[in-house]
Protein backbone atom coordinates (compact mmCIF):
# COMPACT_ATOMS: atom_id res chain seq x y z
CA UNK A 1 0.00 0.00 0.00
CA UNK A 2 3.14 2.47 0.77
CA UNK A 3 5.79 2.25 -1.00
CA UNK A 4 8.90 4.40 0.42
CA UNK A 5 11.87 3.89 -2.46
CA UNK A 6 15.24 5.38 -2.41
CA UNK A 7 14.44 8.16 -0.85
CA UNK A 8 16.65 11.08 0.09
CA UNK A 9 15.47 13.82 2.06
CA UNK A 10 16.91 16.23 4.31
CA UNK A 11 16.17 20.42 5.59
CA UNK A 12 18.09 22.67 3.35
CA UNK A 13 21.22 21.17 2.65
CA UNK A 14 21.74 18.82 5.87
CA UNK A 15 21.05 15.61 3.96
CA UNK A 16 19.10 13.55 6.39
CA UNK A 17 17.81 9.61 5.10
CA UNK A 18 19.57 8.32 2.21
CA UNK A 19 18.22 5.59 0.10
CA UNK A 20 15.39 4.25 2.18
CA UNK A 21 13.26 1.78 1.22
CA UNK A 22 10.42 0.44 2.95
CA UNK A 23 6.67 -0.47 2.48
CA UNK A 24 3.59 -0.99 4.57
CA UNK A 25 0.51 -3.35 3.47
CA UNK A 26 -2.50 -3.18 3.75
CA UNK A 27 -3.82 -3.60 7.73
CA UNK A 28 0.06 -3.70 7.91
CA UNK A 29 1.28 -2.67 11.67
CA UNK A 30 5.28 -1.85 11.17
CA UNK A 31 7.77 -0.44 13.72
CA UNK A 32 10.46 2.15 12.57
CA UNK A 33 13.11 2.26 15.44
CA UNK A 34 16.24 3.79 16.02
CA UNK A 35 18.76 5.87 17.57
CA UNK A 36 17.54 9.95 18.76
CA UNK A 37 18.38 11.41 15.18
CA UNK A 38 18.59 8.41 13.16
CA UNK A 39 15.99 10.23 11.02
CA UNK A 40 12.89 8.54 11.67
CA UNK A 41 10.47 11.56 12.27
CA UNK A 42 12.25 13.28 9.10
CA UNK A 43 11.27 9.98 7.24
CA UNK A 44 7.45 10.42 8.80
CA UNK A 45 7.57 14.02 7.84
CA UNK A 46 8.82 13.33 3.81
CA UNK A 47 6.10 10.85 3.51
CA UNK A 48 2.90 12.77 4.64
CA UNK A 49 4.92 15.97 2.82
CA UNK A 50 5.69 18.37 5.43
CA UNK A 51 9.25 18.40 3.93
CA UNK A 52 10.37 17.80 0.24
CA UNK A 53 11.92 14.59 -0.79
CA UNK A 54 15.40 15.38 -2.42
CA UNK A 55 15.29 11.83 -4.45
CA UNK A 56 13.45 8.61 -4.60
CA UNK A 57 9.97 8.42 -4.56
CA UNK A 58 7.06 7.87 -2.32
CA UNK A 59 3.77 5.86 -3.73
CA UNK A 60 0.65 5.22 -2.11
CA UNK A 61 -1.61 3.21 -3.97
CA UNK A 62 0.29 2.77 -6.74
CA UNK A 63 -0.30 6.66 -7.36
CA UNK A 64 3.02 9.21 -6.49
CA UNK A 65 2.63 11.19 -3.97
CA UNK A 66 5.61 13.47 -4.86
CA UNK A 67 4.91 17.05 -5.32
CA UNK A 68 1.50 17.02 -3.56
CA UNK A 69 0.89 19.48 -0.42
CA UNK A 70 0.05 17.46 3.18
CA UNK A 71 -3.45 18.13 2.98
CA UNK A 72 -3.85 16.37 0.20
CA UNK A 73 -2.12 13.47 1.33
CA UNK A 74 -4.13 13.57 4.07
CA UNK A 75 -7.10 13.45 1.79
CA UNK A 76 -5.63 10.82 -0.15
CA UNK A 77 -6.07 8.96 3.32
CA UNK A 78 -2.53 9.09 5.23
CA UNK A 79 -2.45 10.38 8.56
CA UNK A 80 0.35 11.29 11.00
CA UNK A 81 0.01 11.98 14.46
CA UNK A 82 3.31 13.64 15.52
CA UNK A 83 6.03 13.27 18.22
CA UNK A 84 4.23 15.97 20.71
CA UNK A 85 1.10 15.80 19.83
CA UNK A 86 0.34 19.18 18.74
CA UNK A 87 -2.61 19.59 19.80
CA UNK A 88 -4.90 22.86 19.42
CA UNK A 89 -4.38 23.44 23.18
CA UNK A 90 -6.68 26.32 23.51
CA UNK A 91 -9.50 24.00 21.37
CA UNK A 92 -11.64 21.37 23.41
CA UNK A 93 -11.03 17.63 22.30
CA UNK A 94 -14.42 18.17 20.26
CA UNK A 95 -12.92 21.11 18.54
CA UNK A 96 -9.90 18.74 18.21
CA UNK A 97 -11.55 16.12 16.45
CA UNK A 98 -13.52 17.87 14.62
CA UNK A 99 -10.21 19.14 12.70
CA UNK A 100 -8.96 16.03 12.12
CA UNK A 101 -11.98 15.33 10.56
CA UNK A 102 -11.41 18.66 7.74
CA UNK A 103 -9.31 17.88 5.29
CA UNK A 104 -11.57 14.92 4.81
CA UNK A 105 -14.52 16.65 4.45
CA UNK A 106 -15.97 15.82 8.36
CA UNK A 107 -15.49 11.97 7.50
CA UNK A 108 -14.85 10.83 10.80
CA UNK A 109 -17.04 9.16 12.98
CA UNK A 110 -16.53 10.56 16.81
CA UNK A 111 -19.19 8.26 18.31
CA UNK A 112 -16.30 5.59 16.84
CA UNK A 113 -12.97 7.35 18.05
CA UNK A 114 -14.43 7.42 21.32
CA UNK A 115 -15.58 3.59 21.40
CA UNK A 116 -11.95 3.25 20.68
CA UNK A 117 -10.79 5.62 23.75
CA UNK A 118 -14.04 6.16 25.85
CA UNK A 119 -11.62 8.44 28.16
CA UNK A 120 -11.96 10.81 25.93
CA UNK A 121 -15.50 10.69 25.78
CA UNK A 122 -15.34 12.42 29.39
CA UNK A 123 -13.16 14.96 28.18
CA UNK A 124 -15.20 16.52 25.53
CA UNK A 125 -15.87 19.67 26.35
CA UNK A 126 -12.39 20.15 28.49
CA UNK A 127 -9.18 22.11 26.73
CA UNK A 128 -6.29 19.75 24.96
CA UNK A 129 -3.98 21.60 27.07
CA UNK A 130 -5.77 20.96 30.40
CA UNK A 131 -5.67 17.11 29.73
CA UNK A 132 -3.13 14.65 31.04
CA UNK A 133 -0.36 13.43 28.96
CA UNK A 134 -1.85 10.40 28.02
CA UNK A 135 -5.15 11.75 27.57
CA UNK A 136 -3.64 14.15 24.87
CA UNK A 137 -1.92 11.25 23.38
CA UNK A 138 -4.96 9.28 23.08
CA UNK A 139 -6.64 12.62 21.86
CA UNK A 140 -4.07 13.37 19.44
CA UNK A 141 -4.24 9.26 17.92
CA UNK A 142 -7.91 9.56 17.74
CA UNK A 143 -7.61 13.15 15.78
CA UNK A 144 -5.31 12.00 13.16
CA UNK A 145 -8.42 8.68 12.40
CA UNK A 146 -10.95 11.02 12.10
CA UNK A 147 -9.45 11.13 9.11
CA UNK A 148 -10.55 7.82 8.48
CA UNK A 149 -6.87 6.97 7.21
CA UNK A 150 -5.65 3.75 5.17
CA UNK A 151 -2.38 4.50 6.97
CA UNK A 152 -1.99 6.50 10.02
CA UNK A 153 1.63 7.06 11.34
CA UNK A 154 2.05 7.88 14.51
CA UNK A 155 5.81 9.11 15.90
CA UNK A 156 6.97 8.30 19.60
CA UNK A 157 3.89 6.40 20.43
CA UNK A 158 4.56 5.54 24.14
CA UNK A 159 6.41 8.65 25.31
CA UNK A 160 5.47 9.81 28.87
CA UNK A 161 2.98 7.12 29.20
CA UNK A 162 1.93 4.81 31.65
CA UNK A 163 3.20 1.14 31.29
CA UNK A 164 -0.42 -0.11 31.54
CA UNK A 165 -1.84 2.96 29.52
CA UNK A 166 0.57 2.03 26.90
CA UNK A 167 -0.63 -1.61 27.41
CA UNK A 168 -3.95 -0.31 26.37
CA UNK A 169 -3.21 1.77 23.88
CA UNK A 170 -1.48 -1.10 21.67
CA UNK A 171 -4.79 -3.19 22.33
CA UNK A 172 -6.80 -0.47 20.97
CA UNK A 173 -4.17 -0.35 17.88
CA UNK A 174 -4.22 -3.76 16.75
CA UNK A 175 -7.86 -3.56 17.07
CA UNK A 176 -7.79 -0.50 14.32
CA UNK A 177 -5.47 -2.26 12.35
CA UNK A 178 -8.04 -4.98 12.46
CA UNK A 179 -10.46 -2.45 11.48
CA UNK A 180 -8.19 -2.08 8.17
CA UNK A 181 -6.02 0.59 9.34
CA UNK A 182 -2.39 -0.15 8.08
CA UNK A 183 -0.19 1.73 11.33
CA UNK A 184 3.99 2.58 10.79
CA UNK A 185 4.61 3.24 14.54
CA UNK A 186 7.75 5.07 15.82
CA UNK A 187 8.87 3.63 18.84
CA UNK A 188 11.49 4.25 21.27
CA UNK A 189 10.54 1.52 23.54
CA UNK A 190 11.63 -1.36 21.47
CA UNK A 191 10.25 -4.06 23.35
CA UNK A 192 6.65 -2.14 22.90
CA UNK A 193 6.95 -1.73 19.08
CA UNK A 194 7.91 -5.47 18.64
CA UNK A 195 5.17 -6.72 20.70
CA UNK A 196 2.31 -4.97 18.44
CA UNK A 197 4.44 -5.13 14.82
CA UNK A 198 4.56 -7.63 12.64
CA UNK A 199 7.80 -6.78 10.92
CA UNK A 200 10.09 -3.71 11.89
CA UNK A 201 13.18 -1.49 10.39
CA UNK A 202 15.76 -0.02 11.96
CA UNK A 203 17.46 3.10 10.86
CA UNK A 204 20.89 4.42 12.04
CA UNK A 205 22.47 7.82 10.71
CA UNK A 206 19.90 8.13 7.83
CA UNK A 207 19.86 4.90 6.74
CA UNK A 208 17.63 1.38 6.92
CA UNK A 209 20.43 -0.78 8.72
CA UNK A 210 18.41 -3.82 9.52
CA UNK A 211 15.04 -5.28 8.76
CA UNK A 212 12.70 -8.03 9.55
CA UNK A 213 9.73 -9.80 11.33
CA UNK A 214 9.54 -8.31 14.86
CA UNK A 215 10.53 -12.07 16.07
CA UNK A 216 13.64 -11.85 13.79
CA UNK A 217 14.63 -8.39 14.95
CA UNK A 218 14.10 -9.29 18.52
CA UNK A 219 16.81 -12.08 18.04
CA UNK A 220 19.51 -9.65 16.57
CA UNK A 221 22.13 -8.97 18.66
CA UNK A 222 22.53 -5.77 17.33
CA UNK A 223 18.60 -4.64 18.31
CA UNK A 224 19.22 -6.87 21.68
CA UNK A 225 22.20 -4.72 22.74
CA UNK A 226 21.40 -1.22 21.41
CA UNK A 227 17.70 -1.53 22.15
CA UNK A 228 16.51 -3.45 24.73
CA UNK A 229 18.96 -2.53 27.18
CA UNK A 230 20.91 -6.63 27.15
CA UNK A 231 23.69 -7.69 25.77
CA UNK B 1 18.82 13.71 60.79
CA UNK B 2 15.99 16.24 59.37
CA UNK B 3 14.73 16.01 56.01
CA UNK B 4 16.37 17.90 53.62
CA UNK B 5 12.50 17.80 51.45
CA UNK B 6 9.21 17.60 52.79
CA UNK B 7 6.03 18.14 52.11
CA UNK B 8 3.14 18.28 54.64
CA UNK B 9 -0.42 17.79 53.67
CA UNK B 10 0.48 19.50 50.57
CA UNK B 11 -2.89 20.27 47.89
CA UNK B 12 -4.09 21.64 44.71
CA UNK B 13 -7.57 22.32 43.25
CA UNK B 14 -7.18 22.95 39.64
CA UNK B 15 -11.45 23.74 38.80
CA UNK B 16 -12.71 21.24 40.82
CA UNK B 17 -10.39 18.10 40.81
CA UNK B 18 -7.65 17.46 43.24
CA UNK B 19 -5.09 17.31 41.69
CA UNK B 20 -3.06 17.10 44.47
CA UNK B 21 -4.82 16.21 47.16
CA UNK B 22 -2.45 16.05 50.77
CA UNK B 23 0.73 14.72 49.89
CA UNK B 24 2.95 14.64 53.23
CA UNK B 25 6.61 13.32 52.22
CA UNK B 26 9.83 13.82 53.96
CA UNK B 27 12.89 12.76 51.69
CA UNK B 28 16.57 12.60 53.47
CA UNK B 29 19.61 14.05 51.90
CA UNK B 30 21.49 12.19 49.37
CA UNK B 31 19.05 9.60 48.48
CA UNK B 32 16.69 9.05 45.40
CA UNK B 33 13.05 8.81 45.14
CA UNK B 34 11.33 7.94 42.66
CA UNK B 35 7.83 8.81 41.55
CA UNK B 36 5.83 6.94 39.57
CA UNK B 37 1.86 6.82 38.76
CA UNK B 38 -0.55 7.19 36.04
CA UNK B 39 -0.91 10.11 33.64
CA UNK B 40 -2.63 12.45 35.70
CA UNK B 41 -2.38 11.62 38.88
CA UNK B 42 -0.95 14.40 40.17
CA UNK B 43 3.42 14.03 39.47
CA UNK B 44 4.35 16.83 37.37
CA UNK B 45 1.65 19.36 39.56
CA UNK B 46 3.92 17.99 43.06
CA UNK B 47 7.18 18.99 41.32
CA UNK B 48 4.93 22.39 40.35
CA UNK B 49 4.33 22.89 43.90
CA UNK B 50 7.55 22.51 45.48
CA UNK B 51 9.04 24.34 43.24
CA UNK B 52 6.86 27.47 43.93
CA UNK B 53 5.44 27.40 39.87
CA UNK B 54 2.01 26.29 40.90
CA UNK B 55 0.90 27.43 44.63
CA UNK B 56 -0.82 25.31 46.75
CA UNK B 57 -4.40 25.07 47.77
CA UNK B 58 -3.18 23.90 50.87
CA UNK B 59 0.08 22.56 53.33
CA UNK B 60 3.28 23.54 52.99
CA UNK B 61 6.90 22.27 51.91
CA UNK B 62 9.80 22.78 53.64
CA UNK B 63 13.87 23.19 52.46
CA UNK B 64 15.87 21.75 55.20
CA UNK B 65 13.35 22.56 57.44
CA UNK B 66 12.67 26.24 56.83
CA UNK B 67 9.18 26.63 55.53
CA UNK B 68 9.31 28.15 51.80
CA UNK B 69 5.62 27.67 50.78
CA UNK B 70 4.07 30.04 48.36
CA UNK B 71 7.82 31.44 47.50
CA UNK B 72 8.04 32.80 44.00
CA UNK B 73 9.82 29.94 42.05
CA UNK B 74 13.35 32.01 42.15
CA UNK B 75 13.54 32.23 45.66
CA UNK B 76 12.49 28.49 45.98
CA UNK B 77 15.52 27.73 43.57
CA UNK B 78 18.01 30.26 45.44
CA UNK B 79 17.55 27.66 48.37
CA UNK B 80 19.14 25.16 46.14
CA UNK B 81 16.33 23.26 44.53
CA UNK B 82 16.76 23.14 41.29
CA UNK B 83 14.85 21.12 38.12
CA UNK B 84 14.26 19.94 34.46
CA UNK B 85 11.12 20.63 32.72
CA UNK B 86 9.53 18.09 30.90
CA UNK B 87 8.66 20.47 27.71
CA UNK B 88 12.09 21.89 26.96
CA UNK B 89 12.59 25.65 26.11
CA UNK B 90 16.00 26.81 26.09
CA UNK B 91 16.69 29.97 24.62
CA UNK B 92 17.45 29.30 20.76
CA UNK B 93 19.41 32.36 20.19
CA UNK B 94 21.69 31.51 22.49
CA UNK B 95 24.31 28.50 21.89
CA UNK B 96 23.92 25.17 24.46
CA UNK B 97 26.83 26.79 26.57
CA UNK B 98 25.76 29.88 27.41
CA UNK B 99 22.11 28.67 28.13
CA UNK B 100 23.82 26.32 30.48
CA UNK B 101 26.07 29.88 31.82
CA UNK B 102 22.77 31.29 32.81
CA UNK B 103 21.92 28.50 34.99
CA UNK B 104 25.10 29.53 36.88
CA UNK B 105 25.33 33.07 36.71
CA UNK B 106 21.77 33.81 38.30
CA UNK B 107 21.58 30.56 40.61
CA UNK B 108 21.81 30.35 44.00
CA UNK B 109 25.35 31.20 44.12
CA UNK B 110 25.78 33.82 41.57
CA UNK B 111 28.84 33.44 39.43
CA UNK B 112 31.41 36.01 39.76
CA UNK B 113 31.85 36.89 36.29
CA UNK B 114 30.76 36.15 33.28
CA UNK B 115 33.92 33.72 32.75
CA UNK B 116 33.04 31.85 36.20
CA UNK B 117 29.94 31.09 34.91
CA UNK B 118 31.28 29.72 31.45
CA UNK B 119 33.38 27.97 33.27
CA UNK B 120 30.82 26.08 35.52
CA UNK B 121 28.13 25.50 32.33
CA UNK B 122 31.47 23.88 30.75
CA UNK B 123 31.65 21.75 33.90
CA UNK B 124 27.98 20.99 33.80
CA UNK B 125 27.91 19.84 30.02
CA UNK B 126 30.80 17.77 30.67
CA UNK B 127 29.10 16.05 33.56
CA UNK B 128 25.97 15.30 31.19
CA UNK B 129 28.39 14.62 27.79
CA UNK B 130 27.70 17.38 26.21
CA UNK B 131 30.83 19.04 26.27
CA UNK B 132 31.14 18.53 22.47
CA UNK B 133 28.02 20.37 21.99
CA UNK B 134 28.52 23.73 23.73
CA UNK B 135 28.92 25.69 20.48
CA UNK B 136 25.22 24.39 18.88
CA UNK B 137 22.08 26.32 19.30
CA UNK B 138 19.63 23.99 20.93
CA UNK B 139 17.27 23.56 18.19
CA UNK B 140 20.53 21.77 16.58
CA UNK B 141 20.36 18.97 19.62
CA UNK B 142 18.48 15.88 19.28
CA UNK B 143 15.87 14.64 21.40
CA UNK B 144 18.39 12.97 23.90
CA UNK B 145 20.64 15.24 24.04
CA UNK B 146 17.58 18.51 24.30
CA UNK B 147 16.96 16.06 27.65
CA UNK B 148 21.27 16.09 28.78
CA UNK B 149 20.46 20.04 28.20
CA UNK B 150 17.55 19.98 30.47
CA UNK B 151 19.88 18.48 32.88
CA UNK B 152 23.32 20.56 32.69
CA UNK B 153 21.01 23.87 33.09
CA UNK B 154 20.20 22.51 36.49
CA UNK B 155 23.19 21.00 37.61
CA UNK B 156 24.70 24.40 36.48
CA UNK B 157 23.10 25.72 39.41
CA UNK B 158 24.93 23.26 41.58
CA UNK B 159 21.44 22.14 43.77
CA UNK B 160 21.43 20.25 46.93
CA UNK B 161 17.60 19.28 45.78
CA UNK B 162 17.49 18.04 42.57
CA UNK B 163 13.74 17.39 40.72
CA UNK B 164 13.39 15.53 37.45
CA UNK B 165 10.72 15.75 35.53
CA UNK B 166 10.55 12.67 33.15
CA UNK B 167 14.35 13.66 31.47
CA UNK B 168 14.50 9.84 30.36
CA UNK B 169 11.23 9.91 28.38
CA UNK B 170 12.04 8.46 24.71
CA UNK B 171 15.49 7.17 25.29
CA UNK B 172 16.50 4.15 24.44
CA UNK B 173 18.10 2.07 26.98
CA UNK B 174 21.62 2.29 26.16
CA UNK B 175 21.40 6.14 25.96
CA UNK B 176 19.47 6.03 29.40
CA UNK B 177 22.57 4.24 30.95
CA UNK B 178 24.66 7.74 31.46
CA UNK B 179 21.70 9.32 33.05
CA UNK B 180 21.44 6.50 35.73
CA UNK B 181 25.21 7.04 36.21
CA UNK B 182 24.57 10.45 36.53
CA UNK B 183 22.00 10.49 39.12
CA UNK B 184 24.44 7.71 40.94
CA UNK B 185 27.31 9.83 41.15
CA UNK B 186 25.25 13.27 42.34
CA UNK B 187 23.47 10.91 45.00
CA UNK B 188 27.20 10.13 45.84
CA UNK B 189 27.95 14.06 46.19
CA UNK B 190 25.07 14.46 48.74
CA UNK B 191 22.68 15.88 46.34
CA UNK B 192 18.86 14.70 46.90
CA UNK B 193 16.92 13.43 43.78
CA UNK B 194 13.59 13.12 42.70
CA UNK B 195 12.87 11.14 39.97
CA UNK B 196 9.90 11.51 37.77
CA UNK B 197 9.61 8.98 35.33
CA UNK B 198 7.68 6.37 33.02
CA UNK B 199 10.64 4.19 32.39
CA UNK B 200 10.39 1.68 35.16
CA UNK B 201 14.16 0.16 33.64
CA UNK B 202 15.07 3.59 35.31
CA UNK B 203 13.09 3.57 38.45
CA UNK B 204 14.21 0.39 39.31
CA UNK B 205 17.80 1.26 39.20
CA UNK B 206 18.15 4.00 40.58
CA UNK B 207 15.69 5.21 43.63
CA UNK B 208 16.47 4.26 47.24
CA UNK B 209 12.49 4.07 47.20
CA UNK B 210 9.62 4.65 45.51
CA UNK B 211 6.26 6.98 45.43
CA UNK B 212 3.48 5.96 43.65
CA UNK B 213 0.89 8.26 43.31
CA UNK B 214 -2.84 7.94 42.37
CA UNK B 215 -5.69 10.59 42.01
CA UNK B 216 -3.86 12.99 43.88
CA UNK B 217 -2.67 11.21 46.61
CA UNK B 218 0.10 8.78 47.82
CA UNK B 219 -1.07 5.49 46.88
CA UNK B 220 2.00 3.82 48.80
CA UNK B 221 5.80 4.73 49.21
CA UNK B 222 8.50 1.58 49.52
CA UNK B 223 11.31 0.04 48.32
CA UNK B 224 11.14 -0.19 44.41
CA UNK B 225 11.09 -4.30 44.65
CA UNK B 226 8.21 -4.22 46.85
CA UNK B 227 6.02 -1.41 45.28
CA UNK B 228 6.38 -3.24 42.30
CA UNK B 229 5.27 -6.12 43.34
CA UNK B 230 2.28 -4.50 45.08
CA UNK B 231 -1.36 -5.35 43.76
CA UNK B 232 -2.69 -1.87 43.96
CA UNK B 233 0.28 -0.50 41.84
CA UNK B 234 -0.04 -3.10 38.94
CA UNK B 235 -4.16 -1.99 39.13
CA UNK B 236 -3.61 1.28 38.79
CA UNK B 237 -0.49 1.74 36.87
CA UNK B 238 1.75 -1.07 35.46
CA UNK B 239 -0.78 -3.05 34.24
CA UNK B 240 -0.74 -7.26 34.26
CA UNK B 241 1.92 -7.78 31.43
CA UNK B 242 4.70 -5.34 33.09
CA UNK B 243 3.55 -7.68 36.13
CA UNK B 244 3.72 -10.64 34.16
CA UNK B 245 7.02 -9.77 32.94
CA UNK B 246 8.75 -8.90 36.78
CA UNK B 247 7.32 -12.03 38.04
CA UNK B 248 9.27 -14.17 35.17
CA UNK B 249 6.16 -15.44 33.95
CA UNK B 250 6.46 -14.35 29.93
CA UNK B 251 7.57 -17.01 27.84
CA UNK B 252 10.27 -14.80 26.87
CA UNK B 253 11.47 -12.43 30.19
CA UNK B 254 14.03 -10.59 28.53
CA UNK B 255 12.04 -9.49 25.18
CA UNK B 256 8.87 -9.63 27.05
CA UNK B 257 7.26 -10.10 23.58
CA UNK B 258 3.63 -11.77 23.83
CA UNK B 259 2.71 -14.61 21.17
CA UNK B 260 -0.54 -12.98 20.49
CA UNK B 261 0.88 -9.33 19.88
CA UNK B 262 2.78 -10.92 16.76
CA UNK B 263 -0.40 -11.71 14.76
CA UNK B 264 -1.77 -8.38 15.46
CA UNK B 265 -0.99 -7.40 11.94
CA UNK B 266 -4.14 -9.54 9.39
Amino acid sequence: MLRVERLCAGYGPVEVLWDVDLEVGEREIVALVGSNGAGKTTLLRAISGLIRLTAGEVRFEDHPLRGLRPEQIVARGIAHVPEGRHLFQGLTVRENLMAGAYARRGAGDLDEVVELFPRLGQRMSQLAGSLSGGEQQMCAIARGLMSRPKLLMIDELSLGLAPKLVDQIIDRLAAVAEGGTALLVVEQDVDAALRIASRGYVLETGRIAATGSSAELSEDPRVREAYLGMA
Amino acid sequence: MSPVLETRDLSRRFGGVDAVAGVSMAVEEGTVLGIIGPNGAGKSTLINLITGHVKPSHGQVLVDGRDVTGRKPWAIAKERVARTFQIVKPFRNLTVRENVAIGAMYGPERAGSAREAIAQAEEALERVGLAGRAELAPGELSVADARRLELAKALAMRPRVLLLDEVMAGLRPDEIEPSLALIRSLRDDGVTILVVEHVMRAIMAVSDEVLVMHEGRELTRGAPEAVVKDERVIEAYLGERYARRARGEDADPDGGREPEGGDAAG
